[in-house]
């Protein structure tokens, strides 16, 4: 019996940390919604301390039945006791006393009852920018640790804690006004923040920029539980909620199949589409068909895409045309150079690598262009579908001097070997 | 099938000097392990202890004294105690060498349970 080596990523290891994740996520929401907005640091202290009992404790006694409530009562004694000790009468008898009931209106019809959906919106504040919401929304609702966020930012765990308690600091000053749940009025206007943070959270965990994974998963799969949570929740349901949903499930539903057994990246077309996850293809056919009553979205076209390699029962059925009427409306509503990128790639296997490459080369004028890796490997791709192996292993080297993913670079260097 | 206690043991300031992150990824071992042994029937669980001091009460001449264990001088404090089924000592030897608990501590003290 020698598992004492065994590796810590396991299944059972996996299941283990989405769930003391989601434990986590759902106990500070709760903590939240009773000590106020401005106590998130409270309720994340109390929130680490019964986890870490309860973690403690249940290996010997047990999961007990209401795993929720029994950290939520040990969250609720520690909170009361820390209070004591600092001897802040004041604040535990308004915090503790006064709040410590379930939030007061949770049938009120115009503020949103989901504790968890309502502190995410709080970790989105208007007040925070872009990066601050993502690093706060990473730690406070999905748990992960300052080294953890560290790692995906390539930054540092102290530059992160930094960060964290600068954005802790900043809601901390807008004490008061975050002490009641937001109303609906406020949650529409702040979805389309939440929703691209959950976006760049799931493209964080599904292309981790370096270092030696593939797929983030454990990240990648907090931002599609988060999607399904705001399209699902009545307050943050919208069509542009259910497109991110439905594209989160198909890009999901493909990660068995992305990854070789050594940890190397398989491209679509070399994949085994029976290592696809039907049941998510399904999801996001769903939530894609509930998403069609409003407003075009750049998630609408992104899942459109997807869903093209997602229902085509082959890489040779694939509906190359409607792919690239996809990607024509995505750089009209993005003008980015990484969706003309896709697109030209798209456009090669449609039958046009002449046509593609002649707009590939004219992107490379933008010097940002020149120094992303992608670029140069579609370029790398479209000469080798072209048989033009030398141009095409030159592209391959330069791409591996932008620098990418260790994985993805170990499928460089392949193609390179196996390019003669 | 014999049932055998675990006495799992650690030195008195194991856990309080621990960054959090450290002390959650130790516990995710054990809670690991006996998601495990509870399924296929190894293990029955058992009683964690609080960390910290406790009360030795001792009868002297008819009366009782009661006084705090000696708990930070001592080198080894029980932290726990698990229930596990085996056919024989020996079985109940090798489930312990698998345990996380001497990977993070030193030892584990196994007993029969009389009468079981």
């Amino acid at each position: 019996m020698a598992n004492r080596h065994e590796k810590r990523d396991g299944e059972t290891r996996r299941v283990l940390n989405r769930f003391v994740r989601r434990e986590r996520g759902r106990l500070i929401a709760g903590l939240v919604s009773r000590l106020g907005g401005n106590n998130v640091e409270l309720a994340e202290d109390v929130a680490q301390e019964a986890m870490l009992k309860a973690l403690g404790v249940w290996p010997f006694e047990g999961i007990p039945e209401a795993p929720g409530a029994w950290l939520l009562r040990v969250a609720r004694n520690c909170a009361i006791d820390r209070l004591r000790r600092e001897q802040r009468e004041l604040l535990y008898d308004e915090s503790i006393h006064g709040r410590w009931a379930p939030p007061e209106t949770p049938t009120d019809p115009d503020r949103s009852s989901d504790p968890e959906v309502q502190l995410m919106l709080l970790c989105c504040h208007d007040e925070l920018d872009q990066t601050h919401q993502l690093i706060l929304t990473l730690r406070v609702v999905n748990g992960f640790t300052a080294r953890e966020i560290g790692d995906l930012f390539l930054s540092s765990e102290s530059a992160v804690a930094q960060r964290l308690s600068r954005a802790k600091r900043k809601l901390r000053q807008l004490g008061p006004t975050l002490a009641t749940p937001l109303t609906n009025e406020v949650v529409r206007a702040r979805l389309e923040t939440v929703l691209r943070v959950v976006y760049l959270m799931f493209s964080l965990g599904y292309a981790p920029r370096r270092g030696g994974e593939l797929i983030r998963r454990d990240v990648a799969d907090e931002a599609l539980r988060l999607a399904r949570d705001l399209a699902n929740n009545d307050a943050t349901t919208s069509p542009a909620a259910h497109a991110l949903a439905a594209l989160l499930c198909f890009q999901a539903s493909r990660f068995d199949a992305r990854t070789a057994a050594d940890g190397a990246p398989v491209l679509l077309r070399d994949q085994d589409p029976e290592k696809w996850d039907r049941r998510l293809i399904d999801d996001g056919l769903c939530f894609m068909r509930t998403s069609m009553a409003g407003e075009l979205t750049r998630y609408h076209v992104e899942a459109g895409i997807a869903s093209c390699y997602a229902v085509a029962p082959s890489w040779d059925k694939i509906d190359w045309q409607a792919v690239l009427t996809y990607y024509d409306q995505l750089l009209e509503l993005t003008d980015s150079p990484v969706v003309a990128i896709n697109r030209s790639v798209a456009e090669a296997f449609s039958g046009a690598p002449g046509q593609a490459l002649a707009r590939l080369d004219s992107l490379a004028a933008n010097a940002a262009v020149d120094r992303y890796a992608p670029y140069h490997i579609a370029r790398a791709e479209i000469l080798r579908l072209q048989r033009r192996r030398a141009e095409s292993r030159a592209s391959y080297r330069t791409a591996i001097e932008c620098g990418t993913s260790a994985p993805v670079m170990r499928h460089l260097e392949n193609r390179l070997a196996s390019n003669l | 099938m014999s049932k055998f206690a675990f006495l799992l043991n650690h030195a008195p300031d194991r856990y309080s000097s621990l960054s959090e992150d450290s002390a959650m990824a130790i516990f995710k071992d054990y809670m690991e392990w006996m998601q495990g042994a509870a399924k296929s029937g190894v293990c029955d669980g058992g009683y964690k202890l609080s960390e910290g001091p406790g009360k030795i009460v001792s009868s002297k001449g008819g009366g009782f004294t009661v006084h705090e264990s000696p708990f930070a001088e001592l080198t080894e404090v029980l932290g726990g105690i698990m229930v596990v089924n085996a056919p024989d000592f020996d079985a109940a030897i090798e489930i312990a060498k698998a345990h996380p608990h001497l990977v993070h501590n030193q030892s584990i003290e196994i007993r029969q349970l009389d009468g079981e």
